[in-house]
């Protein structure tokens, strides 16, 4: 499709803006002399967007099993929840008494579902999230005159993790996964000592599996004066069911725009609170909004990191997730846990007999699989770029790094069985044409508005604009 | 409401398949003393108009007075074209685009935001954006003491308030010292450059101000210039960045079809020159071609990423505001050249204001200096007791106290002629 | 492709090439394909001293980066400027026109360590 300067033509821009008969402060010397923005009639820029989003896929295409992202269904009314007047507020106003509520009411609400002490809501997306509790928890040792240096992080980890990790200039240190794919104890009491700051966890795990050892782990680190960040991207499995305050971990952040339905955007804007335990209260972010005699108002405290975001984060989204626990109650939200893990074993069961399942046992919102069974040579890259043929977003793929070949599905709770049966079958479909027509993968997507993209030519001659 | 579609039938025949008894021997992984015995502790289900009801029952304790406040955030007309693109479902339920051949929609949109970016910065490299334009540069701080080996920076004080507290927060973190410039009528003043890898600047500045780019780049031959914009507007009259060869770019692009939504989501532009192009932090997409030779969108340079590089990444950042990059270029798209007229109306309305302001005894005009379209005025006791129900700026005070009486004054083109008259009148009356 | 016998091998998979005192290092066919399509090399500066076993520079392809390591301690006197252009060459032709860096070499006991071509091919069937 043309890009929009290819589109443009001088003078056909028909957004006027009428001026004032009014002389301009700025000299010449500072006033640029071009602006060379493309020129469509509304009608074409219109037009020019709508067709790119035919060729785009999004939950409300079609089943998007993207494994660790938990693309739900983001429900309607989020959006027009989020698009009433009265809270399109500036930031600085003082008028804001119903925003406040909303926040507070929010930061209460994520609270109760994890069993955390006080929820900051500024992080805006689940890495600033992990970035701001690395930070809470340098201030704490800071705080307390203690200097350690190393943050254990399991080797399913996202990456964000240790890029987290090493931008406070601590140094992250992998612990093993045990052959049943949680962490390997042993390993990580061989790597336990007073240099350690502390463990970032994500639990169910990237393999999807609870870790049954939580407590002895989240103990061991204590044990050495440690604290547990959880990685709360895989949140959506516990919802009511179980709370990770329970089970030692003393910081933690959301993906609002995982776990609370607020639609990931094509790569966001999301929303990663933080919440801690009451010892950790006063490192979070600084402002903070609190309940003082009835009144809802901006608390700033000494020992705090400061302040992470522009202003008090994304609340665009924080209102979005506002509506859903509202909308869905607390029933709801324990109805999600039990679909999302109901709908991720139903598929495991059906796919374990076409493909391989390198760990065989109960997993919670997501499984793996791997491409170790598929013949002529066939890869992960090509299953993935085949299910788009059938209609379906693939998987999350090569992820996590410790199984070769891996996909990583998380079907959610928002999908119907005849969905999940459809993805199965199409599985199964390209099982059988990978031993009868492999070619039809290699060069996959047949159907796609576009074919197999040349990311090796991308990356060899970068071209990030039209001018270049 | 309830958003499970799976039926009593449906989950009877799961579990069968899956062979076992009940939904809750599938959490039989949780230790049995952790798993929640009862209802969590918030209120029952909503239907969709009870919500609403609810919902509409605590945005009026908001108010929305006349107002004049800027200072980060602005309150600018959105076209109505943005809302009809980024509401469509293909754009805004998409995840980031790993998966090329099906998210060619959210690829060319970022790469002709890209585009955009880099016309009016004149800078060579736009990424697909980061949080806001505090982290934004905080991240260009980052990335200027990895290109200059030093960990301080020097940072003006005509930087946005909030702005210094954000690179403060990561200064501590990232262990870079911080060395303030002073303020002098209103405009950074000198500096020293030893040690240092970079200085930060915003412009227009924190009061609204043009800073001296020029005489700031002089002096800062042998660091880094990195520029804060938080009015992104005003690019569409001003000498671009690449004519005083600053080195990164970074704004907050909320004013680009973003509404003000107390403070977020935001928009994080970064830019900066080739030379640093693999050290930018977050996603780029690039042009390349398919299979059959037809041009088609990538991500790309993803080595310098957190899903690869790891601990050794340029950045942490993985979500960033794709949405309202999306929203950004759908605006400048929409506006096109008379973007620059938008840039106009503004600055007049705020000309006009300046002028009936200065003929009012005990309002004076701080800086004397050109501006953008926000300006700082002192203003009498009486006079400002006067102004009740208006918002006529952000106190400065608190920021900076020998500005005490003074406040940040924002004009768009929100603002009617007929607005500042109302002003007017009330103050003299 | 065979592993040429002229020269020296390491456990990492990088060659080296003696001649007199100058050492050209660069990755094997094995290498090349564990990576595949290199994309970009992170050279490093000409004058440079650098220790054996040292980070001696960067390869880049589209989904992974990997560490060179250098077999020998010495001072950077060459690098292979074609490969800023034409990153390929370490996937076409790893043993000749794909070499990264020249060394001029500061302790020849160094690269007598080393595997022998013999050593190397017995070293990779072991690790396949």
């Amino acid at each position: 499709m043309k890009l929009l300067n290819e589109k443009s033509k001088q003078g056909r821009s028909s957004f006027n803006v009428g001026l004032l008969d009014i002389q301009t402060n700025i000299p010449d010397d500072l006033q640029r002399t071009e602006l060379n923005l493309p020129e469509l009639p509304e009608v074409e820029v219109v037009r020019h967007y709508t067709n790119l989003s035919n060729s785009n896929f999004g939950v409300d295409n079609g089943l998007y099993p993207l494994g660790s992202c938990t693309m739900k269904y983001n429900p309607k009314i989020n959006e027009i929840a989020a698009n009433i007047s009265q809270f399109n507020l500036h930031p600085l106003s003082h008028h804001n008494r119903g925003t406040l509520e909303i926040i507070y009411q929010l930061q209460q609400y994520l609270c109760e579902i994890t069993g955390m002490h006080a929820f900051s809501t500024q992080p805006a997306a689940g890495a600033h999230g992990e970035l701001t509790g690395i930070m809470i928890m340098k201030a704490w040792f800071e705080k307390r005159g203690e200097q350690r240096t190393k943050v254990i992080i399991p080797d399913s980890c996202h990456g964000t993790n240790p890029a987290s990790v090493s931008l406070c200039r601590f140094e992250p240190v992998h612990v093993k996964s045990s052959s049943s794919g949680g962490v390997d104890l042993e390993d990580l009491r061989q790597k336990m000592s007073r240099d350690v700051v502390g463990i970032m966890i994500t639990n169910p795990n990237t393999l999807g599996i609870f870790d049954e050892n939580i407590q002895e782990i989240t103990q061991t680190i204590h044990d050495y004066g440690g604290l547990c960040y959880l990685d709360g991207a895989n949140m959506n499995p516990m919802l009511g069911v179980v709370k990770p305050g329970d089970f030692g971990i003393d910081i933690m952040h959301l993906n609002l725009h995982k776990t609370f339905s607020t639609p990931h955007g094509g790569g966001g804007p999301g929303s990663g609170p933080v919440g801690v335990v009451k010892d950790l209260e006063p490192f979070l972010p600084n402002p903070r909004i609190s309940m003082k005699k009835e009144k809802l108002e901006f608390e700033q405290s000494e020992d705090s990191i400061g302040r992470v975001h522009s202003f008090y984060g994304n609340f665009g989204i924080l209102l979005r997730a506002y509506s859903y626990i509202r909308s869905i109650g607390a029933s709801g939200l324990r109805n999600i846990a039990e679909n999302a893990v109901l709908n991720a074993n139903y598929m495991k069961e059906k796919l374990k007999k076409h493909y391989h399942l390198p760990y065989d046992r109960i997993c919670q919102h997501e499984l793996v699989i791997d491409d170790s069974l598929m013949p002529n040579g066939v890869t992960t890259n090509d299953i993935a770029k085949r299910l788009m043929d059938f209609g379906f977003h693939p998987p999350t793929i090569y992820f996590p790094l410790i199984v070769k070949g891996a996909m990583l599905i998380e079907p959610t709770e928002t999908e119907t069985k005849e969905n999940l049966d459809a993805f199965v079958d199409a599985m199964k479909a390209i099982k059988e044409e990978a031993e009868n027509e492999p070619e039809k993968l290699t060069k996959a997507p047949l159907n796609a508005s576009i074919g197999r993209l040349d990311i090796v030519r991308a990356a060899r001659k970068p071209k990030l604009t039209w001018f270049t | 409401m309830d958003y499970t579609p799976n039926t009593d039938e449906d989950r009877e025949s799961m579990l069968r398949e899956i062979g076992v008894q009940g939904i809750m021997d599938l959490f039989k992984d949780i230790p049995e003393n952790l798993i929640q015995k009862s209802a969590l502790r918030i209120p029952d289900q909503l239907s969709e108009f009870e919500l609403i009801r609810e919902l509409e029952k605590i945005s009026i304790k908001n108010k929305k007075p006349l107002s004049f406040l800027g200072g980060g955030n602005y309150n600018h007309h959105i076209p109505s074209t943005v809302n009809a693109i980024i509401s469509r479902g293909e754009f805004s339920t998409s995840y980031t685009p790993y998966q090329p051949e099906i998210s060619q929609g959210t690829l060319q949109a970022i790469f002709e935001y890209q585009s955009m970016i880099c016309e009016l910065t004149g800078m060579d490299v736009s990424n697909a954006s980061m949080y806001d334009g505090a982290t934004s540069l905080a991240e260009a701080m980052i990335l200027a003491s990895k290109i200059k080996g030093k960990k301080q920076v020097l940072v003006s004080q005509a930087l946005n308030p909030f702005y210094r507290e954000v690179l403060e927060t990561y200064a501590r973190a990232s262990e870079i010292k911080i060395i303030k410039i002073d303020i002098v009528d209103g405009l950074t003043s000198d500096f020293e450059t030893e040690g240092s890898s970079a200085i930060i600047v915003q412009n227009p500045n924190f009061f609204g101000l043009i800073e001296n780019l020029e005489e700031i780049r002089k002096k800062a031959a042998d660091i880094l210039l990195i520029s804060s914009t938080t009015e992104p507007l005003s690019w569409a009259m001003l000498k671009p960045f690449s004519e005083y060869d600053v080195d990164i770019v970074t704004a907050e692009g909320q004013s680009f079809g973003n509404p003000m939504n107390f403070g977020g989501p935001g928009l994080g532009i970064i830019a900066t020159k080739q030379a640093y192009l693999r050290q930018i932090p977050g996603r780029l997409a690039g042009e390349t071609v398919d299979i059959h030779g037809n041009r088609g969108f990538a991500l790309t340079l993803c080595t310098r990423e957190q899903h690869i590089r790891r601990e050794k990444a340029t950045s942490n950042i993985c979500t960033n505001e794709g949405l309202c990059a999306l929203a950004a270029a759908v605006y400048l798209a929409t506006y096109g050249r008379n973007l620059g007229r938008l840039a106009q109306l503004n600055n007049q309305l705020a000309v006009y204001f300046t002028c009936k302001l200065s003929q009012i005894e005990g309002v004076d005009l701080v800086f004397d200096k050109p501006f953008f379209n926000e300006f700082v005025i002192r203003i009498r006791k009486d006079l400002l007791s006067k102004l009740s129900d208006i918002e006529i700026g952000i106190s400065l005070e608190n920021y900076y106290p020998n500005l005490e009486g003074c406040y940040l004054v924002c004009c768009t083109e929100m603002t009617s002629k007929e607005d500042i008259d109302r002003v007017i009148d009330e103050i003299t009356q | 492709m065979e592993n040429p016998t002229d020269r020296k091998y390491t456990k990492e998979h990088e060659w080296i090439k003696i001649d007199g005192n100058i050492a050209t290092v660069g990755i094997t066919d094995f290498a090349q394909d564990q990576l595949t399509d290199v994309v970009f090399v992170e050279l490093p500066e000409v004058g440079k001293q650098i220790e054996q076993n040292g980070n001696l520079c960067v390869v880049e392809s589209v989904k992974s980066v990997s560490d060179i390591f250098s077999p020998v301690s010495g001072e950077i006197v060459e690098v292979n400027k074609a490969l800023e252009n034409s990153p390929a060459l370490i996937n076409n032709d790893p043993f000749e026109s794909g070499w990264i860096v020249k060394l001029k070499v500061r302790n020849e006991i160094e690269s007598a360590q080393l595997m022998t071509p013999e050593e190397y091919n017995k070293f990779l069937t072991e690790i396949e």
